[in-house]
């Protein structure tokens, strides 16, 4: 065995090179990773199905008993990252389709612009002051 | 302060879940014509778990069903940590890929599950026998269910063919967060799999370095949703990953053929081509990337990277006059 803690060392250092390499997929890093076009893909999906619901009667009822018109909820998603898209449509999953969850989704969709409003990108809610 | 105080108690109200409602009854009551009314997969093994080890002895009989042979006693190791006395999911679906399976989660519905089971596919299932506040977590495998009856059947614990009513076990997957998964051989796709639902799994196998099995995955969906760019990006990437250069080639030239506006089809050819030492046609396709995206700056690195090398006598496999391919264009 060698000796030599530098070398020792040195040995360490390409064990956990040759590893992680292995854990790593080996395409050149110029290429375009599946994993980003997916997590792309998936952003797409998810803003259009969150819009698809805007387009529902019941939900537009609800929006407009809100104040909120249609328009502007579809500006509000568009303005959302892919992450709270993903939260929303999560939560929207979880509902089962029928009467009782529509209110789930306008309460939902209304609880964003609260969120969206604190933190003073929005001015939907007058009642809400920025928190900043 | 008042509505930031409001904003935190709706919320949560609204994160509690408390607001699900079960799927069972309205299935039960209008269940879809397609689906048949009772299915058994008789065939699936049985391993009764010892103590805690319900993960280990799931796994095992998905695995076995895959034509893997292996006992519960010889996954312990993997999936089961003694201090928590359970497995936890992410090791479950690591396990699986390791076998080079597709670890394919389902989605948290009912009919989901009584569709896969009617395509011949068990279901690891996770649960929550106790309750939300004493919680007792649980694998099993559903094999079956019998819409007349309103039962799914269970490979669960020492209980080699457990009943349930759908009701009943569907409290239990919803305590659970309703967590389930398949483990399917790469060219098999689960019935209600949707084109980013697998190419996400096979992105798994991907990632986790079980490149033949990812491709394999890639040229499932490829098969299925030909239309679907992502699959053959995928298959291109684990190909070239493999060292297959010229079955990446192939794969993105399909891409960049049925649709030549696919910049990141282009931009990968070029690495794949310049791999091949076909320097100008590598070129040509990095310059295509570029023009049909040229604020990306992944291309521009890509153009600088296929860009000639003073000295290096390059050497194509590919014969010249077969390029460009008739029908292969680059929009103008």
């Amino acid at each position: 065995m060698t000796r030599h803690p530098l070398i020792r060392r040195l040995l360490t250092l390409l064990c956990i090179f040759s590893l992680l390499a292995t854990v790593t997929s080996p395409i050149h890093a110029g290429m375009v990773g599946t994993d980003r076009l997916i997590q792309t893909e998936q952003g797409l999906v998810d803003r259009a199905q969150l819009l698809s619901s805007l387009e529902r009667a019941d939900v537009q009822q609800q929006l407009a008993r809100l104040g909120v018109s249609n328009e502007e909820a579809a500006e509000r998603i568009a303005r959302m990252t892919d992450e709270e898209v993903r939260l929303i449509n999560e939560r929207l999953e979880d509902m089962p389709a029928g009467a009782a969850s529509v209110l789930g989704v306008v309460v939902l969709i209304f609880i964003v612009f609260i969120i969206t409003d604190a933190i003073g990108a929005t001015d939907v809610f007058p009642f809400v002051r920025p928190v900043n | 302060m008042l509505p930031v105080a409001l904003l935190i108690i709706l919320t949560g109200l609204l994160l509690s879940g408390c607001a699900t409602r079960l799927q069972a009854p309205a299935l039960l009551g209008d269940p879809p014509d397609d689906l048949p009314r009772q299915v058994e997969l008789e065939d699936t093994p049985f391993h009764p778990q010892d103590l805690y080890q319900c993960g280990p002895a799931a796994l095992a009989t998905v695995l076995n069903v895959q034509g893997i042979g292996i006992t519960p006693h010889a996954l312990v190791s993997e999936v089961y940590l003694p201090a928590r006395q359970g497995s936890l999911q992410t090791e479950m679906l690591a396990a699986t890929r390791a076998r080079d399976l597709v670890a394919w989660p389902l989605p948290p519905r009912m009919d989901a599950l009584l569709r896969e089971l009617a395509a011949g596919h068990p279901v690891v299932v996770f649960q929550n026998l106790g309750l939300n506040l004493a919680p007792y977590w649980h694998y099993a495998v559903v094999i079956g269910y019998d819409l007349d009856e309103g039962i799914v059947i269970l490979r669960s614990g020492t209980i080699e063919r457990h009943v349930n009513t759908m009701g009943r076990f569907e409290r239990t997957w919803r305590r659970a967060g309703y967590w389930a998964f398949l483990a399917q051989p790469p060219d098999r796709l689960p019935a209600t799999a949707t084109p980013l639902s697998w190419l996400r799994a096979a992105n798994d196998l991907e990632r986790t370095g079980r490149l033949e099995a990812a491709a394999g995955a890639y040229l499932t969906a490829t098969r299925a949703w030909p239309e679907h760019p992502v699959g053959w990006i995928g298959l291109g990437n684990a190909r070239y990953a493999r060292g297959d250069l010229e079955g990446a080639e192939q794969a993105l030239k399909e891409l960049v053929t049925r649709d030549p506006t696919s910049h990141a089809g282009w931009n990968n050819l070029a690495h794949v081509l310049h791999a091949r030492g076909c320097g100008p046609m590598a070129r040509e396709a990095a310059a295509c990337a570029l023009r049909l995206a040229p604020d990306e700056p992944l291309y521009r690195r890509t153009r600088d990277t296929v860009a000639p090398q003073p000295g290096s006598g390059e050497e194509c496999g590919l014969e010249i006059e077969t390029w460009p391919n008739p029908g292969l264009k680059c929009p103008d």
